[in-house]
C-alpha cells in the first residue's frame, strides 16, 4: 500500500498527461541516418531485475537504444510497438535496451505489470543522467540505432510505431551488413 | 470541470504545433510524484503551463526552434517571455531537490532548442509565467532551411486560479 500510495499522484498525473495528447496525429514512421557517424558511447548500465550490461558487451549485434520515462506520454505508446519489433526481429542479430531517465525500480516495475505485450527487452536505469548525457539526449523519447560494428548510425527523436514495416526493413537490413 | 482547456493548433507546411493548457492541480501532482515539495510544485503550476506537442510531418528540410525567441502576447499587446526548463534548474539550485525529482522536471519540459527532422517530434510542458486566467497568444519562431518563419497560435485561455 505504501508503495502505492508513493506513486499514485505520478500515475494520475501520467494518465492525465497522455489524456492531454490523444489527438497528436502520427508522423511518419521514418529513422534519421546520422551522416557523421561515429562509434557509440560504451555506457554502463544497471539493468532492472540485477544485471550489468556495457553497450559494447552487444557489439556485434543491431542496438535499439531508447530513452523513456514511465510518465512520457509518447514513451508509453511506443513501448508496445518496440516488444513487437523484438518479436519481428527474432533470429536476428539484434537487441533493445531501453533505458529509464531517472526513476527507481519501483516505478518501472509498476509500469511493466501493467503494458501489454509484457516487456521483455532489457530495461535500464540511468539514475544520474550518465546515459543520456554520453548520447545528448535533449528530450525524451529519444531513440538510436547502433549498428553491428558499433557505430550510432539512426536517430528517432519523439515517438514511433517501430514494427512499421519500413523501420524494421530498415533494421533487418542493417543486420545483413 | 473538464481536466484540460481547449488544445490550440498551428499548422505551417507540415511543421505542427499544439498547444494544451494545463490544469493547476494535475501540473502540481506530477511534480509532487516526482519527489517535488508542495510550495515548489506550487510555485510552477501556478504560472499557467502549457503542454507543447511540435511534430515536422513533411517539411522539406530540417525545422529548427528556440523556446528563447518565443513569446506570449496578451490582449493589449503586452509581450511575455516563457521560462526555459534552465531558468527552473537555476532558481532551485540550492533547492533540496533529489536527482530524480531534477531529473523528472527537467525531461518533462519542453527541449529549450531542438532540430527535428521529418517525422521527428518533441513534446513537455511550458511555463508562460502568465497569471491564471489570461487568454493569450503564443507567438512561434522556427527557422527552415535557413529562413526565419513567424506564426502564432491564437486565444490560449490559461487554467482559471486553483
Amino acid at each position: 500500500m505504501r508503495h502505492l500510495r508513493k506513486h499514485a499522484p505520478a500515475t494520475i498525473a501520467a494518465i492525465f498527461l497522455c489524456a492531454a495528447l490523444t489527438a497528436a496525429a502520427e508522423p511518419p514512421q521514418t529513422l534519421t541516418p546520422i551522416t557523421d557517424r561515429k562509434l557509440a558511447p560504451d555506457i554502463a548500465l544497471d539493468i532492472v531485475d540485477g544485471d550489468k550490461l556495457k553497450l559494447s558487451d552487444l557489439r556485434g549485434k543491431v542496438v535499439v537504444v531508447n530513452f523513456w520515462a514511465t510518465w512520457c506520454p509518447p514513451c508509453r505508446r511506443e513501448m508496445p510497438s518496440l516488444e513487437r519489433l523484438k518479436g519481428l526481429m527474432k533470429g536476428e542479430p539484434f537487441e533493445i535496451v531501453a533505458i529509464n531517465a531517472g526513476e527507481d525500480e519501483d516505478e518501472i516495475s509498476e509500469f511493466r505489470g501493467i503494458i501489454k505485450p509484457a516487456l521483455t527487452f532489457r530495461l535500464a536505469l540511468d539514475r544520474n543522467a550518465d546515459a543520456m548525457k554520453a548520447f545528448s539526449i535533449a528530450g525524451l523519447p529519444t531513440t538510436y540505432v547502433i549498428d553491428r560494428q558499433g557505430q550510432a548510425v539512426y536517430r528517432a527523436l519523439g515517438g514511433r510505431l517501430f514494427d512499421d514495416p519500413a523501420i524494421v526493413g530498415t533494421l533487418k537490413a542493417l543486420t545483413a551488413k | 470541470m473538464p481536466e484540460r482547456l481547449l488544445p490550440r493548433e498551428l499548422r505551417h507546411e507540415g511543421f505542427v504545433v499544439k498547444v494544451t493548457p494545463l490544469l493547476v492541480e494535475p501540473v502540481m501532482g506530477f511534480l509532487i510524484g516526482r519527489g517535488f515539495p508542495a510550495a515548489i510544485a506550487r510555485r510552477y503550476a501556478a504560472g499557467c503551463v502549457i503542454r507543447v506537442v511540435m511534430s515536422n510531418e513533411s517539411a522539406h528540410a530540417r525545422i529548427a526552434y528556440d523556446l528563447r525567441s518565443w513569446r506570449t502576447r496578451r490582449a493589449g499587446g503586452a509581450l511575455g517571455v516563457p521560462r526555459t526548463r534552465e531558468d527552473w534548474m537555476k532558481e532551485w539550485q540550492s533547492s533540496p531537490l533529489s536527482n530524480a525529482s531534477r531529473m523528472g522536471f527537467e525531461w518533462s519540459q519542453l527541449p529549450t532548442m531542438l532540430e527535428l527532422d521529418n517525422g521527428d517530434s518533441t513534446q513537455g510542458m511550458v511555463n508562460t509565467g502568465l497569471p491564471a486566467g489570461s487568454r493569450f497568444d503564443l507567438l512561434l519562431e522556427w527557422v527552415i532551411a535557413g529562413t526565419t518563419h513567424r506564426n502564432h497560435v491564437g486565444g490560449i485561455d490559461c487554467a482559471p486560479p486553483s
